[in-house]
């Protein structure tokens, strides 16, 4: 099913890739780096974008025409480094406490984002497990080579050469 | 055998405000014993963190300490800084501040009315839930912060904790082809604005006038956002300076935030609320139509409807942006000069919650030496304890959990940001 899912990303459909987190509390700087190594990429037809917070300006970032993955940092109980990939147009994620309007969580904004429709055509969340969100600290040494791992996942995913899934 | 009956009204965490803060309400016998509004985040030292900053720092220290209004702390440091300096920025940056600042009344308004405190009258958990029946409003409502987003962007140089703002004026002015976008967005948000005030008005707001001291700026030409005297309603008149002498702070053992209030007279009410009544007259005609229109007085005491006086200011705010982007007339120069000098300098600007006082002192080379912070939510600690007690007092009766919410709703009409509000707590050590 993956792969599939991953071969309709092919022939430049993928419109926007956006990294999630904080650059200062550790393993959260996950999604924005691997948008930093995708970046660097300079893969053809890709937008690549950072987002350093969770609130209702990630609803700007894209258009309802778009087919969109995220790069956020999980927290699951799963080793460090573990990388999932979550459809989210097939499975929401769980709301949490939506107390204040200083920061929403993913799943709140994404929630909001279904009543006004305005989900793109396909969201795609790659997410990376994180140990740690130290204030000042750096990822650590599970997160950083899960991000190179990642970013080359969704490269493939995106550069997929297979032809139209049937 | 003891036949009194005790209520104990406890709310752990309250939502939808910004920050963590809580209520306790004890009533017996249908009295109200205690009422305790409880900010127990932690505090957060700015003033600590200031001493042996320099001077032109100030504006970007403080700006860290809401993301809601940046803009304020910001202004009202530059103020202060420029105050002592006896500097007077020019006309065209003054103008330009005073657009910024309408940028963040815009945003924080905005995120108030509709996603903090519209669900408690239509009976929503929250704005996401109220979006499944009412989408349109809250796309109204995104479409409004995106405006206000763009002002604080361009002028700003980012949406949150904006980076161009400087002692005597900006770092970089914008050039006037990039106005020319903001002018649409504005004019379309204009007709936006005045839907808001028109759909808050009618709303299910419960009855509570009140009798407050009002304290809000005064300027002699103008709806007071960014400088002013303090005046009140009860004859409080100083200029910014003199504040000091009135405002008396007070620790209490459940707050992190210091209470408020004015020296022998008791506490006070800072906001929307206080502005618009001591300020109605000096709102845009579009705005006090609008006020009229949804049958809103110039005399409006109850804090219930502060929802509608947001949103009136929301209209104001759209008003006067576009007003100061018909003048068309951008500094030459991005900023004045503003040279060190030791001593003391005051500042007090209209953040969207109300007055924020800046006031420090700084020594010859330019170093801060001693600093003070009063943020509104501060201010209206006391005041929001007394709205909750005459509250309960009257509605004794509900239900506990009726109640419970209702006391909720008493706290959000002061749209308090507990995380401003914290920043610093004086420490009693006894050895």
């Amino acid at each position: 099913m993956a792969a599939q899912d991953d071969a309709r990303l092919a022939h430049g459909r993928v419109h926007l890739v956006v990294g999630i987190g904080s650059p200062w509390r550790g393993d959260d700087a996950a999604g924005l780096l691997v948008a930093e190594r995708l970046a660097a990429m300079c893969l053809a037809g890709v937008e690549i974008k950072q987002c350093d917070c969770l609130d209702l300006r990630l609803l700007d970032l894209w258009r309802a025409d778009q087919f969109v993955i995220l790069v956020d940092a999980l927290v699951t109980g799963a080793a460090p480094g573990t990388i999932q990939r979550v459809d989210l147009l097939r499975q929401p994620l769980p709301r949490g406490l939506a107390a204040s309007t200083h920061s929403l969580d993913l799943a709140t904004v994404l929630e909001l984002a279904r009543l006004l429709k305005h989900l793109p055509r396909q969201l795609l969340l790659y997410g990376i497990e994180a140990g740690s969100f130290d204030p000042n600290g750096t990822p650590g040494a599970a997160v950083v080579s899960a991000i190179d791992e990642c970013a080359k996942m969704i490269a493939g995913a995106i550069t997929w050469p297979a032809e139209e899934p049937r | 055998m003891n036949t009194l009956t005790t209520k104990t009204i406890r709310v752990e965490a309250l939502a939808r405000v910004e920050g963590e803060g809580a209520v306790n309400v004890k009533v017996r016998e249908g009295q109200v014993q205690e009422v305790e509004f409880r900010i127990f985040e932690p505090p957060r030292f700015f003033e600590a963190f200031l001493r042996g900053r320099r001077a032109e720092e100030a504006p970007d220290i403080t700006s860290r300490i809401c993301g809601i209004c940046p803009v304020a702390y910001q202004m009202s440091a530059a103020q202060a800084m420029e105050q002592l300096a006896g500097v007077q920025v020019p006309e065209p940056i003054r103008r330009l501040r005073r657009l910024l600042y309408c940028g963040e009344w815009i945003e924080s308004h905005v995120l108030h009315v509709y996603f903090l405190h519209a669900p408690d009258f239509l009976g929503y958990a929250d704005a996401v839930q109220m979006a499944g029946d009412h989408p349109g409003i809250i796309q109204n409502a995104l479409e409004m912060k995106k405006v206000g987003n763009a002002i604080v962007t361009l002028l700003g140089g980012r949406e949150v904790h904006p980076v161009n703002v400087r002692l005597g004026g900006f770092y970089r002015v914008p050039a006037a082809r990039e106005w020319t976008m903001l002018t649409e967005q504005l004019k379309r948000a204009r007709e936006t604005a005045l839907g808001m005030v028109q759909w808050t008005a009618q709303l299910p707001l419960p009855d509570f006038e009140q009798d407050y001291e009002f304290v809000a700026l005064h300027h002699p030409h103008e709806y007071a956002i960014n400088e002013g005297r303090l005046i009140s309603n009860r004859g409080l008149d100083v200029e910014v300076a003199g504040f000091d002498e009135f405002l008396v702070e007070e620790h209490v053992p459940y707050s992190t935030a210091l209470q408020g209030s004015l020296a022998g007279r008791a506490n006070y009410l800072v906001g929307p609320l206080a502005r618009y009544n001591l300020n109605f007259d000096q709102l845009s005609p579009l705005a006090q139509e609008a006020a009229q229109m949804a049958g809103i007085n110039a005399a409006c005491r109850n804090p219930f409807q502060s929802i509608v006086v947001r949103s009136i200011e929301t209209l104001y705010a759209v008003d006067e942006a576009l007003h100061i982007l018909e003048q068309d007339e951008m500094p030459v120069q991005p900023y004045a000069s503003v040279p060190v000098r030791a001593g003391a300098g005051y500042g007090c600007t209209e953040a969207p919650r109300g007055i924020l006082y800046h006031r420090y002192h700084v020594d010859a080379g330019g170093v801060i030496v001693d600093a003070r912070i009063v943020p509104p939510t501060a201010q209206n600690q006391k005041t929001i304890e007394q709205d909750l007690r005459r509250y309960v007092a009257t509605h004794a009766h509900l239900p506990l959990n009726e109640l419970t919410w209702q006391c909720e709703q008493v706290v959000r009409n002061y749209d308090p940001c507990i995380s401003c509000s914290t920043h610093f707590v004086r420490l009693q050590v006894e050895r």
